[in-house]
């Protein structure tokens, strides 16, 4: 699948097994500044929100790659409003039906690699209980709304994050629930928040076997 | 490279249950970061009963 050159506005995109999505050199995709065309993954868990703009669920082999950019427009979501998930926040109240720009779950062989994502309207990368993850020369600029995270790696393993250039508003890399064998390297990271965040979220049983 | 960062560069809380080991953390360039390290437990609960077991090592 490829996004050659020029403008190309979307709503949600899923990425099935084996597909790579390739963002030509002058290539943007652009998320809708509208909430209508945004659909919740199908499969994604509610929790911190499933509306979102590209996501695999139990998907293999999927690859995202190209020198183009992925462009969130989330500016066009802000409402002053977070979603409340810090502390004494009431969830209840939150603003978590706006888009994350990409969600991974229970994804393998899991590939991001050169591609400029920025201006998410909630997270950028949310990559959940997967299993062999490689991001290299992703760069994010994310500070267009609140709750702007770079990474956020829920109960994963053997993920590795090289060559990185990450800007954004809150969590840079947050690693969360049950996580194993995850390595950054050589990477830029700035923020408003955390950088490397640990902690949060619920211990859960891996589905894998330890190896 | 960690530069201009107004919050925490390694935060970590460690809730009820949580279990956190062998992280590592080498040649980390710190510039103009506000709050390098924090390391912490959630608050427990105060009857014994009520309070779950967590631990970190080889941090």
């Amino acid at each position: 699948m490829v996004v050659p050159a020029g403008d190309f506005i979307v709503g949600t995109v899923e990425l099935k097994s084996n597909v790579t999505l390739h963002v030509s050199s002058s290539g943007r995709l652009l998320g809708s500044g509208k909430p209508e065309p945004y659909t919740a993954g199908k499969g994604v868990p509610p929790g911190n929100g499933n509306v979102v703009l590209l996501y695999a669920v139990d998907a293999d082999n999927v690859t995202i790659e190209g020198r183009g950019i992925i462009d969130g427009q989330g500016d066009k979501f802000y409402t002053g409003k977070g979603d409340n998930t810090g502390p004494g926040g009431n969830r209840a109240e939150g603003y978590v039906a706006r888009p994350h720009q990409a969600i991974f779950y229970r994804c393998r062989n899991l590939l991001v690699r050169d591609v400029f994502f920025t201006r998410s309207a909630y997270h950028c990368m949310r990559i959940l209980e997967c299993r062999y993850v490689h991001l290299d020369g992703v760069r994010i600029h994310n500070r267009v709304n609140l709750n702007n995270d770079g990474f956020h790696i829920n109960s994963s393993q053997y993920v590795s994050i090289a060559n990185c250039h990450v800007t954004c508003q809150d969590d840079a890399c947050a690693l969360f629930g049950s996580n194993k064998f995850v390595t950054v390297t050589n990477c830029t990271f700035s923020t408003r928040w955390s950088i490397f965040r640990f902690g949060a979220g619920r211990r859960r049983t891996s589905r894998y076997p330890t190896a | 490279m960690i530069y201009d960062t107004y919050g925490c560069v390694i935060k970590m809380r460690f809730g009820a249950e949580s279990r956190v080991e062998n992280v590592a953390f080498s040649n980390l360039i710190m510039n103009n970061a506000t709050g390098p390290i924090s390391i912490g437990l959630d608050s427990s609960p105060r009857r014994p009963a009520q309070r779950k077991p967590r631990w970190a090592r080889r941090l």
